[in-house]
């Protein structure tokens, strides 16, 4: 029997409310169990089709194969880590949310055709908003508005772009759109709309501003969902599209930079992401097998150790209520597990050998360099180094190190160090034999404990070998002396009670200063029109209109009043006394008649002429 | 000043000068660890290089950290760079709104520059106390008037309640 894992989720949500106590834990944590198994026991294949949207064709609910798999194992298993985590928490709208939108995620991965993913992708972005909004603090309320409205814009494109596609190429299958052949706006808009969602610049700053506004566990969650389903989007959808290359080296250099200037721990993290997702996704630009098999297996083990390290973020969150650089340090006596658990992720995610990061991001430089693209494998060499600055040392050292703030705290709750056990487990496990994380991705062949195959298109293989004593050596170099480097310049990097500017700006500050200016310019111009039009031009205009008929007569009756003798102040009397009769319409009706017959007289000799004329 | 027996192992000098020291052995162990391998691999040429990795890790590193800085300079910005558009004149509650409120104006008057950091604290205080004050008055005020209003509302009740009656009898 074949079972949607996204549907265990979706549907078990709605009974959360029912439960209480530590049922309700319990409860929540075996749905992604379950989950986990519906994932295992999916044969290959095509399940769920509905002939729902008339004229759209069939839509696949569930499309079952080695890279959906992938997605699906490390999604259920994330969950379960997580919800362990959160056993102390009774909230159901958190609950509720999270487990919407692991569902919609995993809905999104399972999806066969884009109307699907669509659905799905819409599901999660309402549920994830959810989870923000439940710190239920002014700012996560400012940050869900924020995220919201981004995600909304990314959906947009994502719309306009199935529809285009649609009716460019008449099928809403969601295969790899061709490189060469495939680039039109339809597919242009898809591609935008997921790399909103990945975190892109310039969409990248809802990220860093809505994640650190979560609630602690909300955050663990969306660190592991949303931009990786992007990036299983970007593999299904777009490999070998070389702008994803650019695209990615940028967000790895983004990322490491902006880590480097933030105060707030879990901003530090959320900008970590952005840095880990650009190898992801210049590994899809990149387009060989090796790079997609290479991309798949980081964003797995991504999503393990970047959990491990919102977890710990979130377990120091938890007891000391600060998460600020500047206000933290010294934790390392009070909150050991913590530190250990959360440096086992930090080094993970710095690719230190025996650790899972090792293992999956060589990957990646491996298949880049397999295509002598020198720049890109630079950039991803440099990112690396990088890492090892911002999310190896940093994190640990200003959170737990640095200046003891007297933070005299108790560890974090057991079921916490719990959910971080497992995931420091999965760390080191997959960094000493990635073997079974080998097997599990599309393109792997021959697979042993520390090896695989890797089969393209054209049917050759490449031979990857995890652990190369010369590949040790120099990632041990790069990594010691990045090490080192923190350590000489350690007085550049002393934080400040500071934020850093991004993108965000643009809707946050620059939204009101350009309504300033429109205001400034616009009603400015309006009344620039309004002194000289309405004020000046028709006021001259009808006063020329009310008083030129007066001085006509005036400059035509003058010569005859200077005839009668009238002259200086007595002429001027008249002259005045006429513009009064005038104003007044105190005319005799002699005059009045006079000018009438002459009036009429006049338009009746033009009537003639023009009767003459026209004959 | 502790001694340096009165503070934790990690922070004393001596531990963070051999914290130093291993972390340089480390890094020397590593370039010197790459004599032993003799096929190097590199696909570019640069990349087969001795020490590359290590030379790649200082220079990346140290220009990421300047860059970082350099643009700090311009993008950094205080924690409640936002918050003060935002939120504008609402806070959560009335009562802190008022304190706040009185507490930057308070701030504003005091000359910033010249005042030294006690006369602008004492400035505070004085500030955040008269809009206690205040805003306590104003509750107080509000309060009464609502009893009064509820009062002479009951009085009026009972009135009509007491004319009902008497002109169904």
């Amino acid at each position: 029997m074949t079972i949607h894992p996204a549907f265990v989720l979706i549907l078990g949500a709605l009974l959360v409310p029912l439960f209480k106590g530590r049922a309700k834990s319990m409860y929540v944590i075996s749905l992604p169990v379950l989950a986990l198994l519906a994932v295992c026991a999916l044969p290959p294949g095509n399940f769920c089709n509905l002939n729902w949207l008339a004229g759209f064709g069939e839509m696949t609910l569930l499309r079952s194969d080695k890279l959906a798999k992938a997605f699906g194992f490390i999604f259920t298993i994330n969950a379960t880590a997580a919800f362990i985590y959160a056993f102390y928490l009774r909230d159901n709208t958190q609950h509720v949310s999270a487990l919407l939108y692991i569902g919609g995620a995993l809905g999104a991965v399972f999806a066969g055709d884009l109307i699907t993913l669509y659905i799905f992708w819409e599901i999660m972005a309402i549920a994830s908003t959810m989870l923000i909004l439940a710190r239920r603090s002014k700012r996560s309320y400012g940050a869900a508005f924020r995220y919201v409205l981004i995600h909304i814009l990314g959906g947009l494109f994502l719309l306009a772009g199935i529809v285009i596609t649609f009716n460019t190429s008449g099928s809403i299958a969601f295969s790899a759109f061709d490189p060469e052949t495939g680039k039109h706006a339809g597919t242009w808009l898809i591609l935008f709309g997921f790399l909103v969602n990945a975190a892109a610049p310039p969409f990248s700053a809802w990220l860093s501003d809505a994640y650190p506004e979560g609630t602690i566990t909300g955050s663990v969650i969306l660190s592991a969902y949303t931009t990786k389903t992007a990036v299983y989007a970007l593999i299904r959808g777009f490999p070998g599209w070389e702008i994803l290359m650019v695209v990615g080296c940028v967000m790895a250099l983004y990322g490491i930079i902006y880590a480097l200037l933030e105060n707030d721990m879990r901003r530090i993290l959320a900008y970590s992401i952005i840095n880990q997702v650009g190898f992801m996704v210049c590994a899809v630009g990149v387009g060989t097998a090796m790079c997609l098999d290479g991309a798949v297996a980081h964003a797995f083990c991504h999503i393990i150790y970047k959990s491990l390290l919102w977890m710990s973020a979130g377990a120091v969150l938890y007891r000391v209520g600060m998460s600020k650089c500047t206000e933290l340090g010294g934790l390392y006596k009070s909150m050991p597990w913590s530190l250990w658990l959360g440096t086992i992720g930090a080094l993970a995610i710095s690719a230190v050998p025996l650790t899972s990061g090792f293992t999956s991001k060589t990957m990646i430089l491996y298949g880049a360099a397999d295509e002598k693209l020198f720049i890109p494998w630079l950039i991803l060499e440099i990112a690396s180094a990088g890492v090892f600055l911002h999310a190896g040392i940093k994190f640990p050292y200003f959170v737990f190190f640095a200046k003891d703030r007297g933070h005299r705290v108790k560890e974090a709750p057991k079921s916490m160090i719990g959910g971080m056990l497992i995931l420091a487990f999965f760390c080191i496990f997959i960094g000493l034999f990635p073997g079974p994380l080998y097997s599990i991705l599309p393109h792997a062949q021959n697979v042993s404990a520390f090896a695989l195959d890797v089969v393209g298109a054209d049917g050759h293989a490449h031979h990857f070998t995890a652990w190369k004593f010369a590949k040790v050596v120099t990632q041990l170099q790069l990594l010691l002396l990045s090490a080192l480097t923190f350590f000489v310049w350690i007085k550049w990097l002393k934080r400040t009670d500071t934020i850093v500017l991004d993108t965000d700006w643009i809707y946050r500050r620059g939204g009101g200063l350009f309504y300033r200016n429109m205001d400034r310019l616009l009603n400015g111009a309006n009344r620039i029109v309004h002194t000289t039009f309405v004020g000046g031009f028709i006021g001259w205009l009808r006063r020329i209109v009310r008083t030129a008929p007066s001085r006509i007569a005036v400059s035509a009756l003058t010569p005859i009043w200077r005839a009668q003798g009238l002259r200086d102040k007595a002429l001027e009397i008249r002259q005045k006394a006429f513009y009064e009769d005038a104003r007044l319409g105190a005319f005799p009706v002699g005059v009045t008649a006079i000018f009438a017959v002459v009036l009429l007289s006049l338009l009746c000799l033009l009537i003639v002429y023009i009767g003459i004329a026209g004959a | 000043m502790p001694s340096e027996k009165d503070t934790d192992w990690i922070y004393r000098k001596s531990t963070k000068k051999l914290l130093m020291r291993l972390l340089l052995l480390g890094c020397a162990i590593s370039v010197l660890m790459e004599l032993a391998v003799w096929d190097r691999g590199g696909k570019f040429g640069v990349d087969g290089w001795f020490g590359f990795y290590a030379l790649l890790g200082f220079v990346s590193c140290t220009l990421m950290i300047f860059a970082a800085k350099g643009l700090g300079l311009w993008l950094k910005v205080p924690t409640n760079f936002y918050d003060q558009e935002e939120a504008g004149e609402e806070d959560e509650v009335q009562m802190t709104g008022l304190v706040t409120k009185t507490v930057k104006k308070a701030t504003k008057k005091a000359p910033a520059k010249k005042a030294t950091k006690k006369a602008a604290k004492k400035a505070t205080k004085k500030a955040t106390k008269k809009a206690t004050k205040k805003a306590t008055k104003k509750a107080t005020k509000k309060a009464t008037k609502n009893v009064v209003n509820k009062t002479a509302r009951k009085k009026v009740a009972r009135k009509t309640t007491k004319e009902k009656e008497g002109g169904a009898q």
